[in-house]
């Protein structure tokens, strides 16, 4: 090859230009391709959603609240239920706990009554006895004297009246014998009742139960059982309370979380929120700066801050359809129109606030 | 993993299979339409009884022929691969005179082995209407540099008398092929059998490429082997390629095989030229030509011919899309462009449905190697698959004229060739489509169940068609990692060479030497070259001031200011940096030279009305086998 021809000074001074000036704008391509690669690779690439009060989930969302208060109400109302129920319970419980208590002092009250009365049957017994032992001296000696007087009478030494009277003493005195002995059988009788009452009321073996003793076991047994019955259903509603109010727990604090997704607070307002898939989670905080690039990469301009990261995982279609999980982030758009983007990257900043975002255990499918 | 099990658990039969089948359909419909096509064909002839229908002709009945054996001489081997292929054509039974030339590219570079294949050429005894000369370029060239220098030599025997005119038929072969029976004859019957419906005679006949038996097939323990997995799989893929030399897909074949075809010598002759030709067309005759102007006429350039354009990975393919520009003009090939858009419109409707210039002859089999090692078989298909891209950048200038060339090449490169269509469909959309994007090792499975299959009964199609069946069928043993194979060679082959060529720095093939390309002014599109160029220009022109603005700075070829792209391809050196061109007086390059081609009133007085004549006899005289001895030692080779 031929050495060059010197070009003319017009064309070296073109040339030169155009060098530069080629020179220029290949290396700032250059330092924007790298520039824009390292973006590109070190942003986290998130999906934008407009969140308005007619947007079809929600709207999906509302009707899901609003299925919520109406479970939390009834569930209060069951729980309040339940509460009177066991008030009621507790009151029979206490009640029938009295009544029992009552119904054992009532035996022991009977118990010493018949004691006393076998007591006082065995004194009668004994005065009785003594009785008619006196009496039974009285007849032998009345008899002896009517068989005097008859004898004087006989002998006319005496007048028959006298003996008649005599006779009629002694008459008197075997009725009062009789008396006697009728009275102690009564007493025997009664006496041998209230051993056989005491003997029953002692549980002695063989001792046959006393009626009011049975019917008195009977009230127990009844009172048992029905306390048995109240402090079962004072346990049943218990557990029942502690489900409601464990229930309403739940309901409320779901009640919270809902209120506190994107999707509730856009049912009053419109919410810019993107959806930020678990491998780009890492650089989207609090204040961190959002961005809108041509098709994803070129022309990047910022267009707002990450307002909150909203804890709870969702599993959303990414823009390409595929199903992903992640979590929602608030976007403060200052260009709202940016929200219409297919997708719009975050970049950290130094000043973002908070640390990683919080990864909570509810999982709220939204398909 | 999870994924992959689940999916193989959780999915039925028929979802898998279904897909699979209806890939298979829409291949079997859009881009394999000639097996369905052939396979048919085949049962019309069983049923009506039809046989092959070649006889050998009697002596001088087929018109005269020219081999060429283009082959570098590097080492004992190769002398062995000439004589054998030497051996294989002389011993053909071609009935008329042929003319076979063992053509050496760089014969100087190893004279000891050139004197010893002169000798042994000079000691064989071949029928007498068989000629076997010895010739080649002094130094390296490439190998259509050394077609060139067997025609120059055949041109000097008919300078001297003693050849009556130039052999009517060129055959192309290997330098490491054997032929079967007959071939050449077959190709020559073939190439002169006028077209049923213009009754022209064919433009350019392929043959079919095979691997031997005992190539390919060394026993069981083998197959297991690196070099056993490669060869079968090649030799099963030839099985099938050779099924599309028929010509009968939708869109028109645009390559031949280099290791066999055979076309007109005229079109050997004008090749030089018209690739001269087409350095001389602009946009501009293009645009006029919209307007109702004529278009650049190649029977009336005076371009200088330029046959170093025709060396490259490519040659072959320069001849197949010479003779799908070609026409019958009065009994003579002729390659002027349409006169209008209309009547290139008429051209793109005759090449696709009238009369497809590539025809094939099954029977003209010719059985060569193949790489048997991965960086061997891997440096022959990124060769392969790049050089179409090449060619198709040396020919896109006639492109713009002649669509029914330009139409197929364009469909051919817009898919990125049918293997990475093929992969993209089989590993990527069919998966996609079936299963989603959520397990990507099941749609790997899918696909590779898919490529199999469709490749199974393409083979077993394919088998079917072939009446040396019994030859081939163990290439069916293949059949599990025939996948594996078209993906790991040629589509990762493929991407790798066109991403090369196109993207980054051009595919050093080594396969033409850098000064011959330089010469024959090919080019790369090699992005990242240019660039590079560019920039180093830039820095040179800002600093120094001594750089002229131009085309040149976006260019390939070498300035005074910037070196040749090819620089460094053949020899290893570092290219000359930008900074120094120019400044320092440059080293020219020794490029070789060899004899100057014919002019162009010259070609046109030596193109002939092509008619299918029996040769002129037996030769009277007995030619020189060796170029260098070709005025000293008659000695005849009979």
């Amino acid at each position: 090859m031929k050495p060059p021809a010197t070009p003319t000074r017009s064309a070296t001074l073109r040339a030169r230009l155009f060098a530069f000036g080629a020179l220029g704008a290949l290396v700032s391509a250059i330092a924007y391709a790298g520039h824009t690669t390292y973006e590109v690779a070190t942003d986290s690439f998130v999906a934008p959603i407009i969140l308005t009060p007619g947007n079809e989930l929600v709207v999906q969302s509302k009707v899901k609240l609003g299925e919520l208060s109406v479970e939390h109400a009834r569930t209060r109302a069951e729980a309040e239920g339940i509460d009177a129920d066991i008030a009621a319970d507790e009151k029979a419980v206490t009640r029938l706990t009295y009544l029992r208590a009552t119904a054992e002092k009532g035996l022991a009250w009977t118990s010493g009554v018949t004691g006393r009365q076998f007591d006082t049957g065995g004194q009668d017994l004994r005065t009785l006895a003594n009785q008619n032992t006196l009496l039974l001296e009285m007849v032998k000696k009345q008899a002896d004297l009517v068989r005097e007087t008859k004898a004087n009478t006989d002998a006319g030494l005496i007048p028959r009246a006298d003996y008649s009277h005599e006779l009629q003493a002694l008459s008197q005195m075997q009725l009062s014998l009789l008396e006697n002995q009728r009275q102690r059988t009564q007493v025997e009788a009664i006496t041998r009742e209230a051993a056989l009452q005491r003997m029953s009321l002692a549980s002695a073996s063989g001792a046959p139960r006393m009626p009011e003793a049975l019917m008195r076991e009977d009230q127990l047994v009844r009172i048992d059982l029905e306390l048995l019955h109240a402090e079962a259903d004072l346990r049943l509603k218990r557990a029942e309370q502690r489900i409601e109010h464990d229930k309403l727990d739940k309901i409320e604090d779901l009640e919270k979380q809902l209120e506190a997704r994107p999707l509730f607070r856009a049912i009053d307002k419109r919410l810019d929120v993107a959806f930020v898939p678990y491998t780009q989670i890492d650089g989207v905080h609090t204040g961190a700066i959002v961005y809108d690039c041509t098709w994803g990469v070129f022309h990047c301009k910022s267009v707002g801050r990450v307002a909150e990261v909203v804890p709870g995982e969702v599993v959303l279609p990414d823009p390409w359809g595929n199903q992903a999980r992640g979590q929602f982030a608030v976007l403060d758009l200052t260009n709202r129109e940016s929200a219409r983007a297919k997708t719009l990257r975050v970049r950290s900043t130094s000043g973002a606030v908070g640390g990683a975002p919080a990864a909570t255990p509810q999982v709220v499918s939204v398909r | 993993m999870e994924a992959f099990f689940w999916g193989l658990r959780t999915r039925d039969s028929f979802s898998f299979s279904w897909p699979i089948g209806l890939t298979l359909a829409v291949c079997l419909a859009f881009t394999q339409t000639d097996f369905m096509l052939l396979m048919l064909a085949f049962v019309y002839r069983r049923t009506r009884r039809w046989h092959d229908d070649f006889e050998s002709a009697g002596p001088g009945v087929r018109p005269t022929g020219m081999v060429i054996i283009p082959s570098l001489l590097r080492n004992e081997d190769d002398l062995n691969a000439i004589t054998t292929t030497v051996e294989s054509c002389a011993t053909n039974n071609y009935p008329s005179e042929l003319l076979i030339i063992a053509s050496v590219d760089g014969r100087t570079e190893k004279p000891a082995l050139y004197a010893q294949l002169a000798r042994w050429v000079s000691e064989q005894h071949y029928p007498a209407h068989v000629r076997v000369c010895v010739a080649g370029t002094e130094t390296r060239l490439g190998k259509m540099m050394a077609v060139e220098a067997g025609l120059s030599f055949a041109k000097k025997l008919v300078e001297k008398g003693e050849l009556p005119e130039l052999p009517q038929i060129y055959f192309s072969i290997d330098g490491d092929g054997t032929l079967g029976p007959h071939a050449l004859e077959r190709l020559a019957a073939r190439i002169t059998k006028p077209h049923p419906i213009t009754g022209n005679p064919r433009r350019i006949v392929s043959g079919k490429i095979c691997i031997r038996q005992d190539v390919f097939w060394h026993g069981w323990r083998e197959l297991f082997t690196s070099k056993g997995f490669l060869v079968i799989n090649v030799a099963r893929e030839f099985v099938v390629s050779n099924v599309a030399r028929h010509n009968w897909k939708l869109t028109p074949k645009i390559g031949v095989p280099g290791a066999l075809y055979c076309c007109w010598t005229d079109m050997l002759l004008i090749a030089p030229h018209y690739m001269g030709f087409m350095k001389t067309i602009r946009a501009r005759d293009w645009i006029r030509w919209w307007f109702g102007a004529e278009p650049p006429l190649f029977s009336r350039s005076n371009a200088p011919a330029c046959p170093e354009a025709l060396t490259g990975a490519s040659d072959d393919t320069c001849m197949a899309f010479l003779a799908s520009i070609s026409q019958w003009k009065d009994g003579k090939l002729c390659l002027d462009a349409p006169r209008t858009p209309l009547h290139a419109f008429f051209a793109i409707l005759k090449g696709f449905f009238l009369e497809r210039s590539h025809d094939y002859e099954p029977e003209a089999r010719v059985y060569t190697y193949t790489p048997s090692t991965w960086k061997g078989l891997w440096t022959q298909r990124v060769r392969w698959n790049a050089s179409r891209f090449e060619c198709a950048g040396r020919f896109w200038r006639s492109f713009w004229f002649h669509w029914e060339i330009g139409l197929p090449v364009g469909a051919h490169l817009s898919m990125v060739l049918h293997a990475v269509l093929e992969v993209a469909v089989y590993y990527l959309l069919l998966p996609y489509v079936f299963l989603g994007n959520n397990s990507a090792l099941l749609g790997y499975a899918m696909g590779y169940a898919a490529q199999t299959f469709s490749h199974s009964l393409y083979t077993a199609m394919a088998l079917f068609l072939e009446t040396e069946r019994k030859q081939f069928w163990r290439v069916l043993l293949c059949l599990p990692t025939a996948a594996f194979y078209l993906v790991a060679v040629n589509f990762a082959g493929c991407v790798y060479g066109v991403s090369r060529d196109l993207f980054f720095f051009g595919n050093k093939t080594n396969f033409a030497p850098e000064w011959t390309m330089k010469k024959g002014g090919c080019e790369r599109i090699a992005l990242a070259f240019r660039v590079r160029r560019f920039a180093s220009l830039c820095v040179r022109a800002a600093i120094r001031g001594d750089v002229p603005l131009g085309w040149f700075w976006f260019g390939w070829t070498e300035t005074p200011w910037t070196p040749s792209g090819f620089d460094g391809w053949t020899t290893g050196k570092k290219a000359q940096s930008i900074w120094s061109m120019g400044v320092p007086i440059v080293t020219e390059p020794i490029i070789p030279t060899m004899a100057a081609p014919l002019s162009p009133e010259e070609l046109r007085a030596s193109l002939r009305k092509i008619e299918i004549r029996p040769s002129a006899g037996q030769p009277a005289a007995v030619p020189a086998n060796d170029e260098a001895h070709a005025n000293e030692k008659p000695a005849r080779v009979a």
